[in-house]
């Protein structure tokens, strides 16, 4: 299970930024990115296993793992179900900039703090729980809408979708960066 | 507390998992359901090659392909079987020939199965034609197997000129293979391993018809190596071929050799399976003969093809109007079934669905047989300006049973 150098943080966090970001490539195989009604519990459910699964080689023990990976899945069916949506897969429906940065802020914080609740529950060390659901959601309210600005210029200057979803990387490697510069906490 | 206080939120959180997962699942899936009778429907079909896209090497990529576009109705599928100098099946004659019977990659990435035997097996599970296409006909890259083993297999131009600024619309962009060697259309050897690689699919795989394209023909400026010109000389009492590409005796000396080959490809196939159909995917007949000497209206009127689908990928709605109404796509309408091929985009040319059902609607409204779109990516993958789920919903608009549009019972 372990494949981060020992216990040096920029090892980490580079290593959890790449199994993130890695993640959602992979996710890309089995998802397709599309405005918030797309995308469904079960595919939300389905992408944040493979992410969580990557993110879980790099944890200590086992037991830690398959809990990260049980409630990652969690967190992701949850914030969709609510209506907050799979943040990590939809492009927002609106052209409008400052609407999109609006929004993925605060869409951001609420499916970080959402995914973060969840994972709580895998955290054995208290302290580090609670911390990390403000991280996870801090994190989640910067990188979607620089991704979704990402996105929309891509979007405008190719006139290609893909755009959207090169924005969404750019999501997924700042969520990698931030929570990965956290993630030492996760194995201490 | 806190252990207290993670179990019940625990409990709680799964409880709630358990009923969205079963809820949201059914919500989630698509509505697309209503099915038409393929023997109704006007052609609905679609070109999936190798090159700008992934539909026939990632996992789960055929299946899924063919899996969407049977759920929104459409029936005919041209799955490219050569390109770049390979073959997409098991060929014997290209082992042979090239040193490999399938695309090293393909056939790497399915793990040695043959591609075209999975994709005839699921397309005929939701019925769904398949017509093989033969992307690339005579064209083949300097850099390919076939070129270097076979050098006087190539033909030539003027002063020693051996490529052309060529591409498929997918790749038009891509500066590494924009010149393109040209097989001799002429030559017996390359006329018999063409139509071998034909035969082969018409033979081997329960295929509805197999399809060539603009490619089949040669470059007016080539025709200059020394096999042809030694057939000229033979058959004009030692006169050498005029130098200019464009006179209209040395046109048509070559292109009714063309023709002549595809007698013999129309007779073969016909030999081997009577029912399965020739189709032919070219440019307009004006800018075919002149530039590739291919004569397609004679073809048509020779009866060596059974099915057209005109490639019309033009972005202003005039000057596509104009393309089906030209006389000879007229005449061909009035022979055999003709389809309009329309452009959905490429990474340099994106098309909004707008365009699309416009046209769509254009040749419904000038009675045309079909629609066959370029190319699948493009249809709802991600090198479009819409999501692909606006896509999807456009198509199975644009093809529910509301408006199927029945065929005359003589064209089918």
């Amino acid at each position: 299970m372990r494949f981060a150098p020992r216990n040096t943080r920029f090892g980490l966090t580079l290593l959890w930024t790449l199994a993130t970001f890695d993640g959602f490539l992979l996710s890309l195989l089995l998802i397709e990115v599309g405005e918030k009604p797309d995308i469904g519990v079960v595919e939300a459910a389905i992408g944040g296993f493979v992410i969580a699964l990557l993110q879980g080689c790099l944890l200590k023990q086992p037991i830690f793992c398959i809990r990260w990976i049980l409630s990652s899945l969690l967190g992701w069916s949850m914030i969709t179900a609510i209506g907050i949506g799979g943040i990590g897969w939809i492009v927002p429906s609106t052209q409008i900039l400052p609407l999109r940065i609006l929004s993925g802020a605060v869409y951001g914080a609420l499916g970080g703090f959402g995914i973060g609740l969840t994972q709580w529950l895998a955290i054995p060390q208290p302290v580090v729980a609670w911390r990390w659901i403000f991280v996870s959601a801090a994190s989640w309210a910067i990188a979607v809408p620089v991704g979704s600005v990402v996105g929309i210029i891509l979007h405008r200057l190719t006139q290609l979708f893909l755009g959207e979803v090169m924005g969404l990387a750019i999501t997924w490697l700042l969520v990698g960066i931030l929570t990965g510069m956290n993630a030492h906490k996760l194995r201490s | 507390m806190n252990r207290v206080a993670r179990r019940c939120f625990s409990y709680l959180l799964c409880l709630g998992l358990v009923v969205n997962l079963t809820v949201f699942s059914l919500s989630s899936l698509p509505v697309y359901s209503q099915k038409t009778s393929p023997l109704t429907t006007e052609i609905r079909g679609v070109w999936l090659t190798n090159v700008a896209s992934g539909v026939l090497f990632v996992p789960w990529g055929i299946n899924r392909a063919l899996n969407q576009l049977s759920a929104l109705n459409f029936n005919t599928i041209y799955p490219v079987v050569w390109n770049r100098g390979h073959t997409f099946y098991k060929s014997t004659l290209a082992k042979i020939a090239t040193g490999s019977d399938t695309q090293p990659f393909l056939n790497f990435m399915h793990g040695g199965q043959d591609v075209l035997a999975k994709i005839v097996t699921l397309a005929k599970d939701k019925d769904l034609k398949v017509i093989p296409w033969f992307e690339y006909g005579f064209m083949t890259p300097h850099y390919s197997q076939l070129a270097r083993r076979y050098p006087d297999w190539l033909t030539i131009g003027q002063e020693g000129i051996n490529s052309i600024q060529d591409a498929p619309p997918e790749e038009i962009n891509n500066l590494l293979v924009s010149k393109q060697a040209w097989l001799n259309p002429l030559h017996p050897e390359v006329q018999e391993f063409i139509q071998g690689l034909i035969l082969e699919v018409v033979r081997d795989y329960d295929v509805d018809g197999i399809q060539l394209d603009d490619h089949f023909g040669m470059p007016v400026q080539f025709g200059y190596d020394r096999f042809t010109i030694e057939l000229y000389q033979q058959e004009h009492q030692g006169k050498s071929p005029p130098i200019d590409p464009f006179n209209s005796k040395w046109m048509r000396w070559r292109a009714d050799k063309i023709t002549d080959f595809m007698a013999k490809i129309y007779q073969a196939v016909k030999a081997v399976k009577p029912n399965v159909r020739i189709s032919l995917s070219p440019n307009y007949q004006a800018f075919a003969y002149k530039y590739y000497l291919q004569d397609w209206e004679s073809w048509v009127k020779k009866g060596l093809v059974n099915e057209l689908v005109l490639q019309v990928y033009r972005n202003d709605k005039n000057s596509f109007i104009a393309q089906l109404e030209q006389p000879s796509v007229k005449l061909a309408q009035s022979l055999i079934p003709v389809g309009i091929g329309i452009s959905t985009g490429t990474v340099g040319n994106p098309v909004k669905i707008a365009q699309v059902r416009e046209q769509v609607q254009i040749v419904r409204d000038r009675n045309f047989n079909g629609i066959s779109f370029f190319y699948w990516e493009s249809l709802w993958g991600y090198i479009i300006p819409e999501s692909p789920q606006q896509r999807r919903k456009a198509f199975f608009e644009m093809f529910n049973p509301k408006t199927v549009r029945l065929l005359h019972p003589k064209k089918l």
